[in-house]
Parts: C-alpha cells; structure tokens; sequence
C-alpha cells in the first residue's frame, strides 16, 4: 500500500509540474490558475493495447499542445493475459509534426515517454529486504518508448494510432534485431474526447 | 457507423501484447520439458563418448542465443544441450517467447533449469507454464542428470534433501547457481559440496556468473564447471569418454580444451 501512495504522489506531482511549466498567463477574461483549474483535463482518454492493457482509461493534460500528459489506468483481463492484470501507466507526448487539412481536421505525429507500473505482490519498486542493494531493478516498473500518429477532428474528438516499445525490448535491437512488430513492440489506438 | 466501422480496423490491426506481464503462454511453446525429455528418449541407443552442448545466461542476448543454436546444430557430436538457467531478465513473457523461439529450432534435444533472473516478475509461472517443474531428473547413457532449482533469493530456501536424495557416482549436478557465496552462506556452500563430495559425483555444471569467460576447477576430485554468457556468441562442449573422464571445451567461433 505504501509503495501505490509513492506512485499516486509521484503522479500528482509530475501532474503540478507539468501543469505550472505549460500554464497560461491569465487575460481578463480568463480567471487566475489555481490547482483546482489546472487539475481539470483537457480530454478523457480510451485506449486499446499498446502495452497499456486491453483497455485503459483516462484523462489528459496539454492536450491541444506540442507537450501532452496522459493518466490512465489499463485493465487485462485474465483471458488476454493468464491472469487479471491492472496498470497504471503515465504517458509524456510530444507532438512533433502537425498538418491541418480542411474541415478544421489535423494529423499530428507525436513520440512519447511512459512508465507502465502494475500493483502486485510477486512485483516491486523499492527492492524486496532479501537482495543486496542494486540487484535488481524495480519490476513494477516498465518504461516505454513511443510513437505515434494522431488524427485530430473538429478539436472535439482525436484518433491515435501508437506503437509502444518496452525498455526490455531494446535489447532485440541492441543484439542486431529488426524493429519488427512480430517480436517486439504492441501496435495499439485510442480515442480522445478533448474537453475544451 | 463509419467511426465503428474505423475502431474495429483499428483493433483488429493491434497487436495481442496488452501487457508486459501477462503469464498465458503460447500452446506452442507449453510444457516443453516433457516435450524434449520424449526426444531424448527417441534418441538412438547412447554409448560413449557422448557430448553435450552447455548454454548459459542469454537473458538480453536473444539474437546471439539464435547464433548458438546455428552453432550447436552444426556440430555433429553434441547429444543435447543444457540451458544452464537465466533465459530472460526480467522474467517477462516477451522474454521467455524469445528464448523458446531460439531452443526449438535446436535439431536435437534441449533441457532447461531455471535461473534467478526467470524467476523476478511472474517469471516462476511462466516457467512452470513453458518448461514445468523446477526440480527434475534424466538419464542418459547410464548417468543421472540432475536439473535443480537453487535460486534462494527468489524461492527463499535451497532444497539440500532433495539433492542429496538424488546423487550418486553416476550424477551430473544441472544449476543455475554454482557453490559460491552468493546467494548462498559459506556453511550452505560446505554443505553442498560435502553432499557432492559424499556421493562422488562426475560433474557440477553451473551459470550465473555471466562472464565472457568460463570458471573450471575441481575440488574432492569434482569437476567444478560455470559456463560463460551466451553474449559474443559463447557456449561450451562437454565430452564424456570411454573412461567416463570428463572434459570441457570452450567455444566461439572455435573450441578449446579446458585443462
């Protein structure tokens, strides 16, 4: 339980901070941030594999940004994966290209950094009391690479498609592999309701 | 109608990877021990000399393990090989699929024990879902081959009944750890070797150390063997003869005798 309170923190955080470097200066119109404002998302957030879970959910920030935050929590269940698996998983995009076609639509390229955390007892953060220090690193924890292409229309809705890389997997590419959907990486999309 | 009609092209162009940490194993890939101990068995009637191939430690080095393999498959005197434990880092299934992938395309049998590594994460239920049991037994051409899990970190114990039930003059010892401190207290390592000792063993064959190199002594008149990592291509031949003396070689793009 202590070890979810340190995740939930350590969102929250990263959550503030993303929000106070991409806050906007008030006009007249517009009200004086406070954490209250800030903590509302741009858009809710479906999203189907890409090592997220079968489905997850959640909220983003910056969405109509270069820089974006999404926070979902992603649900396997025990058909898909041998065993129910829930996740938590933190996403930094950064939208790198934008091309706006007509009818207020636009795609948008992005990359990404995540960090993918499962709560279970067979899983850690901070190392079990067993092992000497640095044996191993946390196993709750996954960082992921990212890229992806995201269909954005009207500024209402936006449809992504993304490939996710492993930190582990890595080393398939390291060894002289090649970036090939079958051995390594999840091909996954979502769907976004931006909020305002 | 069309946005559905997108979501389901979408989805059905995902991949089936929802997550690093499912345990469900591809049915190819079950149950492989049993699988390779009935190939043993349909080996023609064994004689010596005879010799096997020892892989250890290709967790990060899942192509370099696919060159072992080629390696071993082109060399006509290997029997079988032993996996000496540490398929994968993190004991994740991606990792796991890897590893099977590569050992099956061995054109002879292959026999697994479990290393620390495999068992972090859900490893020790993918393990037991694409390997089986831990601790297990062969034999082959008169001698006992003795496949033993003794991972403490992870398991919390080190079962020394179980070995020392199942030794004799006619016994190779199989695991991932060797009798070292490590994992181990010195006065579990003396009780490891006194059991060996005691029962006369012919070998004690052994992984984990992942060095480009490998470890050879003999203690009690007990070869001591720790193979290297399989990075760089590395593996190892031992060759038991017609005096049941027992050598080994260590091999990249050539072998060599270990004196």
């Amino acid at each position: 339980m202590n070890t979810l309170l340190r995740i939930i923190g350590s969102l929250v955080v990263s959550l503030v901070v993303t929000q106070a470097a991409t806050a906007q200066q008030p006009g007249p119109e517009q009200p004086a941030n406070s954490l209250w404002s800030n903590l509302v998302p741009d858009s809710l957030v479906m999203q189907h594999a890409a090592y997220g879970g079968f489905v997850a959910a959640g909220v983003g920030y910056g969405s109509g940004g270069s820089l974006a935050l999404d926070l979902l929590y992603g649900f396997t269940p025990k058909e898909f994966a041998g065993h129910d698996v829930h996740t938590w998983n933190t996403k930094g995009l950064w939208y790198i290209t934008s091309i706006g076609l007509r009818n207020h639509t636009e795609w948008r390229g992005y990359l990404g950094l995540s960090i993918l955390y499962s709560h279970h007892e067979e899983l850690f953060v901070m190392l079990p009391d067993q092992y000497p220090a640095y044996y191993y690193p946390p196993t709750a924890l996954r960082p992921m690479l990212l890229a992806g292409l995201d269909l954005q229309i009207r500024r209402t809705i936006g449809l992504s498609v993304e490939y996710a890389l492993l930190d582990t997997e890595l080393s398939y590419l390291r060894d002289g592999g090649k970036l090939s959907s079958e051995s390594i990486g999840s091909w996954g999309f979502s769907v976004r309701f931006l909020t305002h | 109608m069309r946005m559905l009609l997108l979501l389901w092209l979408l989805s059905s162009a995902c991949s089936d990877r929802y997550t690093p940490w499912e345990i469900d194993v591809p049915p190819e890939f079950n149950e492989l021990t049993g699988r390779q101990l009935e190939r043993l068995r349909d080996l023609p009637s064994s004689s010596l000399p005879f010799t096997v191939a020892l892989i250890g430690d290709p967790q990060g080095t899942p192509l370099d393990l696919e060159r072992v393999v080629d390696a071993i498959n082109a060399r006509r005197e290997v029997t079988f090989t032993l996996v000496l434990g540490d398929l994968t880092d993190y004991g994740l299934m991606h990792e796991y699929v890897w590893a099977a992938k590569a050992l099956e395309r061995l054109h002879r049998p292959y026999l697994t024990v479990v290393g620390n590594h495999d068992a972090i994460s859900h490893g020790k239920a993918i393990y037991q879902n694409m390997f089986g049991a831990f601790d297990y037994t062969f034999d082959y051409s008169g001698f006992k081959f003795v496949m033993w899990n003794n991972n403490q970190f992870e398991f919390g114990t080190t079962d020394f009944n179980w070995i020392r039930s199942q030794l004799d003059e006619k016994t190779f010892i199989a695991s991932h750890v060797p009798p070292t401190v490590d994992m181990h207290s010195s006065e579990q390592v003396d009780e490891w070797k006194r059991i060996s000792r005691d029962a006369g063993i012919m070998a004690s064959l052994h992984g984990h150390r992942g060095g480009k190199t490998d470890f050879y002594w003999t203690e009690d008149q007990i070869p001591y063997y720790v193979v290297p990592k399989v990075e760089g291509v590395r593996y190892s031949l031992m060759t038991i003869d017609k005096n049941r003396q027992v050598s080994f070689q260590l091999c990249r793009s050539s072998c060599e005798l270990e004196q």
